[in-house]
């Protein structure tokens, strides 16, 4: 049982390295196409695109979201390392439903600070990225730390495409030594202690930002 | 001499007429109060002003310039809200030093000598660094003030500025107010204490569905109230 785990550590460390790096680039990237999504008209080419790239992650399996990167990738003559195929597919996955969230942290802000901000002077863009980003971004702390859970999960599946994280090594350790279900609670124990880790760390830094009045009003915007 | 003019503003929200061609003349250095019941229009006549609301129709000069720019406008007209509006994740020294270090070009030093010597002003000295949570409503209001002021307005508007206010802290924000008249600020202040008109004003208009229906200097306003309606009014407000 320690062994299984010992062994078991290395690929839980890819695993957090994909989910972190695919958070840490579709964070900020739901934030900016959820601002730029909230001051569009639904009619907007860009407006459409967003929409349909929210559409197509809500509406599919990841699996089918990685089989995508995995193979069009390709076909488009690209041809990059596997860890990027995969930081890519949680990408996609990922700042489809950070788009909504951005969105949503951007509209809660009070119209009041937009009016503050646009009565001293300052232009739409300028208090887009000047008040109203900054305190859209605190509210999506929370989310965000739901998100890297999700993701977490969302990565084991990035086993079919072959790239050794968690749940890939805990399958060849098991096809190799045929004890399954020893294998499967190891495998399970790490996913959990690590979520649920995190989920602390989540509470602990909301209930700093809201001591701190910085989420005044925010809502909740859990998947 | 006069600070602004405007004529026939007009503004309609779906069916619903705010504004019925209002006329207003303001000299510099006025102090204007405007009152009225719920609804009047008060508040759409004001933010018409500073074109937080644009209007229908109708036109505006401010300082002999008609209001083409809409930047350049606002940076020259202050305006204080009822609910403060102040930047949460800001401190008090940087909600007012903010918009002069991007919108003036003033170093940080220089903005921030500015808002000390404002929060100074407001009675607020020894208050920079807290976060607006940190401050009573009253407090919060005087930031807001300051911060409006830190722009070196010509004009300055106040929307029901002690509306939202505990009735013990109205008095310190109607305090900075006054001393802001008496030192020959050009200001708009829609306000029900009618103590502060009397006080403070160097007219009182009067708004009823849409238009400014009276617009007298305090003693008369109060001893001689020029409208059927601000008669009904002014017993209601004032208890009588
Ligand atoms: N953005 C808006 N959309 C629709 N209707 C509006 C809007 N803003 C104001 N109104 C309506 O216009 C009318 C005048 O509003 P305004 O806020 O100017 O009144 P007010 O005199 O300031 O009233 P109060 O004393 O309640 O602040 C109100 O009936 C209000 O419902
Ligand atoms: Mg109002």
């Amino acid at each position: 049982m320690v062994q299984v785990l010992v062994r078991l550590l290395p690929p839980l460390g890819l695993t957090m390295v994909l989910s972190i790096t695919a958070l840490a680039i579709a964070t900020p990237l739901g934030l900016a196409l959820g601002a730029l999504r909230a001051e569009l008209s639904d009619r907007h080419p860009a407006a459409r695109a967003i929409d349909a790239w929210v559409f197509f992650v809500r509406g599919t399996p990841i699996l089918i979201q990685i089989f995508a990167i995995y193979f069009l990738l390709p076909k488009l003559g690209l041809q990059p390392p596997l860890f990027v195929m995969g930081v890519g597919a949680l990408v996609l996955n990922s700042a489809g439903y950070q788009i909504e969230i951005g969105r949503a942290a951007v509209k809660s802000v009070p119209k009041g600070q937009w009016e503050a901000a646009l009565a001293l002077g300052f232009d739409r863009q300028a208090t887009l990225r000047q008040f109203i980003l900054p305190q859209a971004a605190r509210r999506m702390v929370g989310p965000m730390m739901n998100e890297l859970s999700q993701l977490i999960k969302a990565s084991s599946v990035l086993s079919v495409i072959t790239l050794f994280e968690l749940h890939k090594a805990a399958e060849a350790i098991s096809s190799a030594n045929l004890r399954f279900s020893e294998v499967i609670v190891v495998e399970g124990f790490l996913y959990f202690v690590f979520i649920f880790g995190i989920s602390l760390i989540a509470s602990a830094l909301e209930r700093r930002l809201s001591a701190s009045g910085a989420l005044a009003g925010a809502g909740s915007f859990a998947r | 001499m006069t600070l602004l003019t405007a004529r026939g503003l007009a503004k309609r929200f779906g069916s619903f007429t705010a504004l019925d061609g209002v006329d207003l003349d303001l000299n510099r250095g006025e102090r204007l109060v405007i009152c009225g019941p719920s609804g009047s229009g008060k508040s759409t006549l004001i933010r018409c002003i500073n074109r937080l609301e644009e209007p229908d129709a109708g036109t505006i000069v401010i300082d002999g310039v008609p209001a083409k720019d809409l930047q350049a406008l606002r940076r020259r007209v202050g305006m204080v809200f009822q609910q403060f509006n102040l930047f949460p994740n800001l401190t008090a020294r940087e909600n007012i030093a903010i918009a002069p270090r991007k919108l003036l070009g003033l170093s940080r030093a220089e903005a921030d000598a500015r808002a000390e010597a404002l929060l100074d002003r407001v009675q607020l000295a020894g208050h920079a660094d807290k976060p607006p949570a940190a401050l009573s409503g009253g407090q919060q209001q005087r930031v807001a003030i300051a911060r409006a002021l830190a722009m070196e307005p010509v004009l300055m508007l106040f929307d029901e500025p002690t509306s939202a206010l505990d009735p013990e802290m109205i008095r310190e924000v109607l305090d900075v107010m006054v001393e802001l008249g008496q030192g020959g600020m050009s200001m708009i202040v829609v306000t029900h204490e009618m103590g502060f008109a009397r006080r403070a004003a160097d007219r009182i208009g009067f708004m009823d569905q849409g238009r400014i229906v009276a617009m007298a200097p305090p003693q008369q306003f109060f001893d001689a109230p020029p409208h059927p309606r601000l008669v009904r009014f002014l017993d209601n407000i004032l208890g009588h």
